[in-house]
């Protein structure tokens, strides 16, 4: 047992999909899947495509309700809390998609998305936004001119970027990384995980990144769980766990990213 | 029979102004050798590939001379084209998922290419099975009478592989093979292009930015940034000594070697930076670097597009 104290921790996690009307079986995504997250860390969510990764950081910030079990952030279920008094987690808990096209408005120009957080949220200096926000967002590289143009017409590296920043203007605790890298090219992949760290070594916000690049999670995680088909099949610190895999699935993996490098 | 790309130009029309999306290339691919393109999107390396097919939208001018052997693709007519895509060289397109015919079993739509080329339907049908085993699928009848939506991005990815060898074409070109795969799905793709190299004496090129696919796979590699050759070299070179500054950054991006990231974004195309494309983010600059374009220079075994070797 660590006593690290987790920010965020996950008990017997379960997520069944109903058949749909049409037909089909009943799906369970995610079983009984446990793990915590120390604070100020990265717990790195491997697997295959399709083994439920995505499923458990939806349920985590509740974009889908769970089957079973309880994620407590501080202490508190999340899941128990009625949907008013979970308002304020809305902020302190974010999520980063695979397809950053996706969470930002083509139509709005990136000023505007970038004001929203304020409008929404609520969020203090909502009289000086502007200047903040010029601030802000070349913390992350981003040059003030972008703030002119309409989402679309910005390359895929710099809306991941932009997504970013907008998260961050909320000062998140934690966030749920999906994938946040796997469209990228290596190179902005290894810009954006930079970016990614340095803002945890500064605010010390925690993440769960999933991906089902190894090297990668491995890179970046302090800690890692292996899935499988909807179950945790194994679970350590990350050296430890490349040091000495305890399971089959998990040596077959290792391997199979072995194989591209030799 | 080499292609061989000379002096290469591809501009588009934008609503933004005119771009050179591939600025004078010289290239030749030869027959034995597998070649990787590698470069970060935008960098123009579909577009490249396109060019070669005579598959590029109507906004694109091209100027210079592709050759495949002693003829001259470029001005060629349409019809004369058409005799080569596909049976000379085939494509594999980027985007799988939407490279098949959604409405139409895979089956039919690989049979097609035996019947185009003069097999009977049986025939055809005996033939579809074969290859389909041979590009690793233990059930063909299943997957034959499955409609593409039904299979995998992986599997999309070996029925697009198995149409195009189909028709034994001379070469292959194939964009980004594994994007957005994960790690068993990416080596079956690979061991797919091994087994489809080795039995159908096929040359390739391979399109991609899967640095790893790019070593494990290729002979030769060329690095594109902004529409421009900087450096060609063996995979081995490429990867153990890495000349250009681009190419060393990018090798050190990848995460088992490191993840140091390079600093500042590539250049728009309707915003291109003076001398060296690569200035703005080099650690190497100086003063030439900002007004003088450089040119390919020889080193050993290939050549970089880079003053420091001047
Ligand atoms: N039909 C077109 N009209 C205008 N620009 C285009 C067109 N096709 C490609 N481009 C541009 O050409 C550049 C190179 O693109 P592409 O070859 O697709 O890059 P890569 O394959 O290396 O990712 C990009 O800036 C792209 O937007
Ligand atoms: S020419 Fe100059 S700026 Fe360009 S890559 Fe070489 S050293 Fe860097
Ligand atoms: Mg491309």
């Amino acid at each position: 047992m660590c006593v690290v104290i987790a920010i965020l921790e996950v008990k017997n996690l379960s997520k069944t999909f109903r058949a749909s009307r049409l037909g089909g079986k009943a799906h369970r995504a995610v079983e009984n899947v446990s793990f915590a997250i120390p604070a100020g860390q990265t717990y790195g969510l491997m697997g295959e495509s399709g083994c439920g990764k995505s499923t458990i950081g939806r349920m985590i910030v509740r974009l889908i309700p769970a089957t079973k079990g309880q994620v407590f952030f501080r202490g508190a279920d999340l899941l128990a809390i009625k949907q008013r008094a979970f308002r304020p987690y809305r902020r302190r808990i974010q999520m980063l998609f695979q397809h950053p096209s996706t969470s930002l408005n083509p139509r709005m120009t990136v000023l505007d998305s970038l004001r929203e957080p304020f409008l929404l949220h609520d969020l203090p200096g909502r009289d000086c936004m502007d200047d903040r926000i010029r601030e802000h967002i070349e913390s992350f590289g981003l040059q003030s001119e972008l703030l002119e143009r309409r989402t679309s017409q910005v390359s895929g590296g710099q809306i991941q970027r932009i997504v970013l920043a907008r998260i961050m203007l909320l000062e998140p605790e934690f966030i749920v990384l999906d994938e946040p890298t796997s469209m990228l090219d290596v190179s902005v992949q290894a810009q954006m995980m930079f970016l990614l760290q340095e803002l945890q070594e500064r605010s010390g916000v925690s993440y769960l990144l999933i991906s089902h690049d190894l090297d990668l999670i491995r890179r970046c995680s302090h800690r890692i769980g292996i899935m499988k088909e909807g179950r945790l099949v194994e679970q350590n610190e990350t050296e430890a766990l490349f040091g000495a895999p305890k399971q089959a699935y998990t040596q077959e993996l290792i391997y199979n990213f072995e194989c591209m490098k030799n | 029979m080499d292609i061989r790309v000379e002096d290469l130009y591809v501009r588009f029309a934008t609503l933004s102004g005119d771009i050179e999306a591939v600025n004078h290339v010289d290239l030749t691919f030869s027959q034995d050798q597998i070649t990787g393109l590698i470069g970060e999107s935008g960098s123009g390396k579909s577009v490249l590939g396109l060019t070669i097919m005579g598959l590029l939208q109507s906004n694109a001018t091209v100027e210079g001379r592709i050759f495949l052997g002693e003829r001259e693709l470029i001005s060629l007519s349409e019809k004369d084209l058409c005799a080569i895509r596909g049976r000379e060289i085939a494509l594999v397109a980027q985007n799988p998922a939407t490279s098949l015919n959604p409405s139409q079993k895979v089956g039919r739509q690989i049979e097609e290419v035996f019947r185009l080329a003069g097999e009977g339907k049986v025939d055809s049908t005996r033939r579809t099975h074969e290859l389909l085993e041979r590009m690793g699928f233990s059930d063909s009848e299943r997957v034959m009478h499955s409609y593409p939506f039904e299979l995998s991005g992986g599997m999309c990815q070996r029925i697009l592989t198995a149409i195009a060898v189909a028709a034994h074409p001379r070469w292959i070109i194939a964009d980004e093979p594994t994007k957005g795969l994960d790690a068993v799905v990416r080596n079956q793709v690979y061991d797919t292009f091994c087994m489809v190299k080795e039995q159908y004496n096929v040359s390739l090129i391979v399109i991609t930015h899967d640095l790893l696919l790019a070593r494990k796979f290729c002979d030769q590699i060329v690095v594109l940034y902004s529409g421009r050759v900087l450096e060609i070299n063996t995979a081995q070179a490429i990867f153990n000594n890495p000349r250009h500054p681009y190419t060393q950054g990018l090798i050190a991006s990848l995460p088992h070697l490191g993840m140091r990231p390079m600093p500042g974004f590539s250049a728009a195309f309707t915003d291109q930076p003076s001398g060296c494309v690569f200035h703005p983010r080099c650690p190497y600059i100086d003063e030439d670097c900002r007004k003088i374009e450089p040119k390919l220079i020889p080193v050993e075994e290939g050549s970089v597009r880079c003053h420091r070797y001047s």
